[in-house]
């Protein structure tokens, strides 16, 4: 059940709608914009989905680039996370 | 997994994220939100990240003698809270399954498990054997003590020069270009120039993948709306290339003619600076049949003369640059309001003629005057988190000393016996035997000439992924039974699979720690959490070993007064630190750089105590006590405005000119085709490199799955030209093959990289493909630094 989080570049012009746009797909939490880039982390049931996702995002004409920044704890220390 | 703990998870990876989005400082290290939510059962501390050599630091979460988390450190000037993918997980690469947990011995071929005093007494044997023919192979991983110690431990101990470290594949040939241009290494700017320059050029340079934190700083900028030109010149379009103004594609090995061709129309134009070059510089050349580092001096006449036949039209011709665009080039460089920061690593280091083009760049930037002021300087960068601290300043390569000292030199040697008490005449006086030259003496039988070395010892660097051909340079040794391999690492790897006996190393927040980075910046850790099980600091081990030899007898591990080598006392009373249950009595790491540091100042390089490196997030030297018992830091060598070794009134300063005159060194190197190009039987370029999901061979970040899963395997990018004449399709197998040695490899077609055509390139990381037994051994004659970059293949369909 992959969770990852990435900073989305996006077309200077269009954050704000690209920020609205998102936020209406219930897998996304987004954060708020810094200038032209955003935080966002991806909650996904399968990998393919999570796979799919991020290939239909890299594809969005509003972003110019994805930087994956995935703080997936759980596979390596199930016990030490609250 | 509870909905709690998913919202925990999902909360901790946007926090991580947002840290990375956002530049702006904080007051503290750490994201405060992730800190409450992560509770105050979580210690935090600071440390540089494990994965490359911008040095950015983190802040590392540790719970149960774990580390449960990562964050960037928004106190770090460096990186201020941001991280790249691989910064985010280097919690996790502590972690992988198959931690090496117990030293093993090959018996019958199969390692076999033994105890530390076992593998100790192994290691000291194969010395006794013949010292001078047991060599040590390091690495730019190292930490400054570790590679003190075993600086150390050879050159002071066994008195053999055979150790060089890994950082020669990938920065020796910014080192002889920094010593023949300025007579000192390292960078006289800092990443400050990427703050404030007007044009960025990278000269085969793919930072947006392999610098990633600092191309963010450019890309910060322009976000912001600063006007920022990005000028690449590549031979391939990578990630870099995307966000460039100019992409400037130019054929393998021609940018020394583009360098000329620069430097012939600031000549052609007036439009150099005068001032700076008559105040400042000299010009450089070899004539000699035997040729130097240093040179010989040449007219400013002769060199004009020399430069006469780089036309922009011969240029383009060679480079396949258009005289357009070497003329834009020539006319930035030839305007002083602009300030110009050229990057660059491993595409101009491992190459043929490194050492030229390393001089070549500091030329253009020297001749126009293009130099000294923040934003304007030629800012060379390294791969590895410590190249320049320990490979470069603690000097552990076969010529060198610490702090800037070489063995040829008798003075050198006796300030260095000084500092280690032993006797006048223990450092041998020859160098040693660098990388190349150490591994195929190694893979050369016992007794046929120049098969002296029986014994590498391998710490932090994987050389049987890593080195270049390796049916040359590995395969016979292997197959060798008079040759013996000992590896000291973290996870099985391509070393520790030919290896005959294997030591398992403590990693990163495992240990204390002092590194340096790129921009001089020398940054301290203490160790977090545990090894796993009986995994031990590379230090430890040497130390280990040579008190296995001080007990044999063996003189070399004595000093002067009879006392141990690494002799540590706390009050009054030696510590035996050669016992690992007493390692951690006192901080060895800090008696170790406090030894080194008296090195330090011999060559303006001036290190603070151990104790200002703990309460910053590193220093950059020359850093100089002030009269109120702070210390300063220096972010611009040469310039009189920040440098205290300038003269007052100077301006500039090369205080270690090799012409002995305060001037830096204009060299004219001429462009020569490489040792190999493509012809009809391997009709194409290989290009090799890393990608952003993987540090070097993969060890480490191979067992982070989320790295793992974004970067699995290895591919060839191959141009769709040549894709569509081979008949193949993205993930079709094809042979890419050399005179050396062949790998199978899926096609990549406009991949994230994108080659011309006749062009094709290969990441090394993957240890399932080892491209290193197809590329070249050649190596620069100065440097001796392989060139990865370019060789001549073909690609053959692969059979289903
Ligand atoms: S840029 Fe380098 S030092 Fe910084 S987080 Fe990435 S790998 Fe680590």
């Amino acid at each position: 059940m992959p969770i990852v989080s990435a900073v989305i570049y996006a077309r200077p012009e269009h954050v704000g709608p690209l920020v609205a746009e998102l936020t209406t797909d219930p897998r996304l939490t987004v954060a708020a914009p810094h200038a032209d880039r955003f935080a966002m982390v991806a909650d996904t049931t399968t990998r393919a989905e999570d796979k799919a996702l991020w290939r239909g995002l890299e594809q969005h004409r509003d972003i110019l680039r994805i930087e994956l920044v995935v703080a997936q704890f759980d596979d390596i220390h199930p016990q030490e996370v609250p | 997994m509870t909905t709690d703990r998913r919202a925990f998870l999902k909360l901790a990876a946007l926090s991580a994220a947002t840290a990375a989005a956002s530049t702006a400082g904080a007051s503290s290290g750490i994201d405060p939100e992730l800190a409450k939510r992560m509770g105050s059962g979580v210690r935090w501390d600071k440390a540089p990240c494990r994965f490359c050599g911008t040095g950015c630091h983190v802040q590392v979460g540790v719970q149960n003698n774990k580390v449960v988390a990562v964050a960037g450190d928004q106190e770090a000037p460096v990186n201020r809270g941001l991280l790249c993918m691989k910064g985010y997980h280097v919690g996790l690469a502590l972690y992988g399954k198959d931690r090496l947990r117990t030293p093993m011995l090959r018996k019958d071929g199969e390692l076999v498990p033994i105890s530390w005093d076992e593998a100790i007494r192994v290691v000291a044997d194969r010395v006794e054997l013949d010292p001078k023919g047991f060599a040590f192979y390091g690495s730019g991983q190292w930490t400054i003590p570790e590679g003190y110690a075993a600086q150390k431990f050879m050159k002071g101990g066994i008195a053999s020069n055979h150790i060089d470290p890994n950082a020669r594949l990938c920065m020796a040939s910014a080192v002889t270009g920094f010593i023949a241009t300025y007579g000192v290494d390292e960078p006289n700017g800092c990443y400050q120039d990427l703050d404030e320059c007007d044009v960025i050029i990278t000269w085969g340079n793919n930072p947006a993948e392999m610098h990633p934190v600092l191309f963010s700083r450019f890309m910060d900028r322009r976000s912001r709306g600063e006007e920022i030109t990005l000028i690449d010149l590549s031979t391939r379009r990578t990630r870099t290339s995307a966000h460039a103004d100019h992409y400037l594609r130019f054929n393998p090995q021609s940018d020394l003619a583009i360098a000329n061709g620069i430097l012939h129309l600031l000549v052609r134009n007036g439009t150099w600076d005068k001032e700076f070059v008559d105040k400042h510089c000299s010009f450089r050349v070899h004539e000699s049949d035997k040729p130097t580092l240093t040179g010989e001096a040449m007219s400013f006449e002769d060199w004009k003369k020399a430069l006469e036949p780089y036309t922009p039209e011969y240029v383009a011709e060679l480079s396949g640059v258009s005289a357009k665009d070497i003329h834009m080039l020539a006319d930035l460089f030839g305007d002083r309001d602009k300030r110009i920061t050229s990057l660059w690593c491993m595409g101009v280091n491992q190459h043929t003629r490194g050492t030229a083009m390393n001089c070549l760049i500091h030329a253009v930037h020297l001749f126009s005057g293009h130099f000294g002021r923040p934003g304007d300087n030629p800012t060379s960068l390294t791969g590895q988190p410590s190249a320049c601290g320990t490979a470069r300043e603690v000097g552990t390569l076969a010529h060198a000393l610490p702090g800037g000292r070489v063995v040829a030199n008798a003075e050198h040697r006796q300030q260095s016996e000084d500092f280690w008490n032993v006797p006048s005449g223990r450092i041998d006086p020859k160098p040693g035997k660098h990388t190349v030259a150490m591994w195929k003496s190694w893979s050369t039988p016992k007794g046929e000439e120049g098969g002296d070395i029986h014994t590498i010892w391998v710490q932090v660097t994987n050389p049987g992924q890593t080195m270049p051909n390796r049916n040359l340079l590995i395969e016979p040794g292997v197959k060798d039974p008079d040759k013996f391999l000992i590896c000291s690492d973290v996870y099985p790897t391509a070393t520790t699979e030919i290896a005959d006996l294997v030591l398992p190393s403590a990693m990163w927040v495992e240990k204390n720690g002092v590194v340096g980075n790129s921009e001089r910046r020398t940054q301290q850790w203490f160790k977090m959490v545990d090894p796993p099980g009986q995994a031990r600091d590379d230090a430890w081990q040497v130390i280990a070993v040579a008190r296995e030899l001080f007990d044999r007898g063996f003189e070399g591990m004595k000093d002067k007064d009879g006392k141990f080598l690494f002799h540590m006392e706390q009050e009054g009373r030696e510590v035996p630190v050669w016992q690992w249950s007493r390692y951690y009595e006192i901080n060895v790491d800090e008696r170790l750089f406090e030894e080194y540091r008296q090195f330090s100042r011999l060559k303006h390089k001036d290190l603070a105590p151990y104790a200002e490196y703990v309460k910053a997030r590193g220093l950059r030297w020359p850093v100089v006590e002030q009269p109120d018992g702070t210390w300063r830091e220096t972010r611009f060598r040469f310039a009189e405005f920040d440098d205290p070794y300038v003269k007052p009134g100077a301006k500039h300063e090369f205080y270690h000119s090799t012409t002995h005159d305060g001037r830096a060194q204009v060299w004219f190197h001429p462009y020569t085709p490489p040792p190999e190009v493509p012809d009809e039987e391997y009709p194409m370029w290989l290009c090799t490199g890393r990608v952003i999901e993987h540090w070097h061979s993969g060890t480490m970040t191979g067992r982070v799955p989320q790295l793992r899963g974004s970067m699995p395997s290895a591919y060839v990018e191959v141009n769709r030209q040549d894709a569509q004449a081979l008949a193949v399709q993205n993930g079709d197998l094809v042979i890419v093959e050399s005179r050396r040695g062949s790998v199978t490899v899926p096609v990549w077609i406009d991949g994230r990289g994108s080659p011309p055509p006749g062009t094709v390139f290969v990441p090394f990381f993957d240890e399932r493909t080892k491209i290193n037994f197809v590329t070249l051994h050649e190596h620069d004659p100065f440097s001796k630094q392989p060139d990865f970059k370019k060789c001549a293949v073909r690609l053959r369909k692969a059979e289903a």
